[in-house]
C-alpha cells in the first residue's frame, strides 16, 4: 500500500525517528514498522485510543488535530492522514513537534497551511457519521421491546461501576464495533463482553466486572 | 498533597489559556474554564488512556499528552495519580516549555 512506502521513507529521512505505524479502526495496525519492538496487539492498543481521545476532544473542539505523548526519552506523534486511518511515529524528544509535522505533510503531500484532518477528511462529518449509527444502534437495542434491553442496561451500569465517569461513552463505542463486527443478538453477547473487557484496565475491576456481568446473563 | 486552591496558581503560568484539575471519578477540583464540567470525562478518559498506553509499550513512563489545535490553543493533559490536570495553551506558547513549566510547578507543590 502506498502509505507503507512513504512511512519507511519518513522513517528513513529522519534518524531521530525509531520506527512508526499505520493503523485504522477496521483493520487495525496495518504496517508495523517499529522493527517488532512493539507488537501489534500492543500496538492496536495503542492505536485505538489515541484515536479515541482526538475524537473525543474533538466533540469539545473542532480543530483538533495530531496527538503527541511525550514519555521519558521519546514521544509518540500521530496524525489522521485519511478517513480514519492514522500515523503514529516514534520519534526521540530532539525532533521539533514542527520538523515531524512538515516531514509527514510533504511526504503525504499534504499542504502546509492545513492539517491533514481537515485536508482529507473534515472532521465533523467523519465525526458525525461515527456516531449518529452508533446512537442509533443503541437506541434500538435499549429500546423495551428488544431482547437485548435489559441485559444491556444491566451491563452498561456495571461497566459505569468499574470506570466511572466515561462507561457511557465506552458503552456507545462498544455497542458501535460489535454491530460492526456481527449482528447483535443474546447468541453474540459474549462478543460485546469481550470488548468491554479490553476497556477495564484494573485486573480487580476486571473480575468484578465479569462476576457481575456472568450473573446478569444467568438471569436472562 | 497540595489543595484546590494551590492549584488555581496554575492559571497565572505563563502560556495557560485554561486550566482543569479533575479527580478520576469525573470531579472537577479546581478550574478557571467555563465549560470545565463538560471537558472533564474527555480529560479523566485522555489520562487514564495515556497511564495504559505507557505500559503496552514496555513500560514507558507517560509524562504528558498534547492534542494539536489549529487554533494554536493546543490540550496537554498531566496525570497526577488520581487526578487528571488539562490545559489549554495560548497559540504563541512553545507546548514544551509550557509543559516544562508545568511540571516545575507540580514539583514544587509536592
Amino acid at each position: 500500500m502506498e502509505y507503507e512506502e512513504k512511512l519507511s521513507d519518513i522513517i528513513t529521512s529522519l534518524p531521530e525517528v525509531s520506527g512508526g505505524f499505520l493503523y485504522s479502526a477496521d483493520r487495525g495496525v496495518y504496517s508495523n514498522q517499529t522493527n517488532r519492538t512493539a507488537d501489534n496487539f500492543d500496538l492496536n492498543n495503542v492505536g485505538g485510543k489515541l484515536s479515541k481521545i482526538v475524537s473525543m476532544l474533538a466533540v469539545h473542539f473542532h480543530d483538533t488535530g495530531a496527538i503527541r505523548i511525550t514519555f521519558k526519552e521519546q514521544i509518540l506523534f500521530g496524525m489522521m492522514i485519511e478517513d480514519h486511518h492514522w500515523l503514529f511515529l516514534f520519534h526521540a524528544p530532539s525532533l521539533t513537534p514542527g520538523m515531524v509535522k512538515m516531514t509527514v505533510q510533504i511526504s503525504l503531500n499534504i499542504h502546509a497551511d492545513e492539517g491533514a484532518v481537515e485536508q482529507t477528511a473534515p472532521f465533523a462529518p467523519p465525526e458525525t457519521t461515527a456516531i449518529e449509527p452508533s446512537e442509533n444502534t443503541l437506541q434500538l437495542l435499549l429500546a423495551p421491546e428488544s431482547e437485548l434491553s435489559k441485559p444491556l442496561n444491566a451491563i452498561r451500569d456495571q461497566l459505569a461501576e468499574q470506570i466511572g465517569p466515561v462507561a457511557k461513552l465506552v458503552f456507545a463505542d462498544s455497542i458501535r464495533l460489535w454491530g460492526n463486527s456481527t449482528s447483535p443478538s443474546l447468541a453474540t453477547l459474549p462478543e460485546l463482553l469481550t470488548l468491554l473487557d479490553t476497556e477495564i484496565d484494573d485486573d480487580n475491576d476486571l473480575a468484578v466486572f465479569r462476576t457481575k456481568v456472568n450473573d446478569i446473563l444467568g438471569e436472562v | 498533597m497540595a489543595i484546590a486552591k494551590d492549584f488555581a496558581q496554575l492559571g497565572e503560568i505563563t502560556g495557560v489559556a485554561r486550566y482543569i484539575l479533575v479527580r478520576n471519578d469525573g470531579y472537577v477540583v479546581s478550574e478557571n474554564y467555563e465549560e470545565a464540567v463538560a471537558l472533564s470525562s474527555a480529560i479523566v478518559t485522555t489520562g487514564k488512556y495515556c497511564d495504559t498506553i505507557g505500559d503496552a509499550l514496555g513500560g514507558k513512563r507517560y509524562i504528558y499528552c498534547c492534542i494539536e489545535r489549529t487554533s494554536g490553543n493546543n490540550i496537554l493533559i498531566f496525570s497526577l495519580g488520581k487526578y487528571y490536570l488539562g490545559i489549554i495553551k495560548h497559540p504563541e506558547t512553545d507546548p514544551q516549555i509550557l509543559a516544562d513549566a508545568i511540571i516545575g510547578f507540580l514539583r514544587n507543590l509536592a
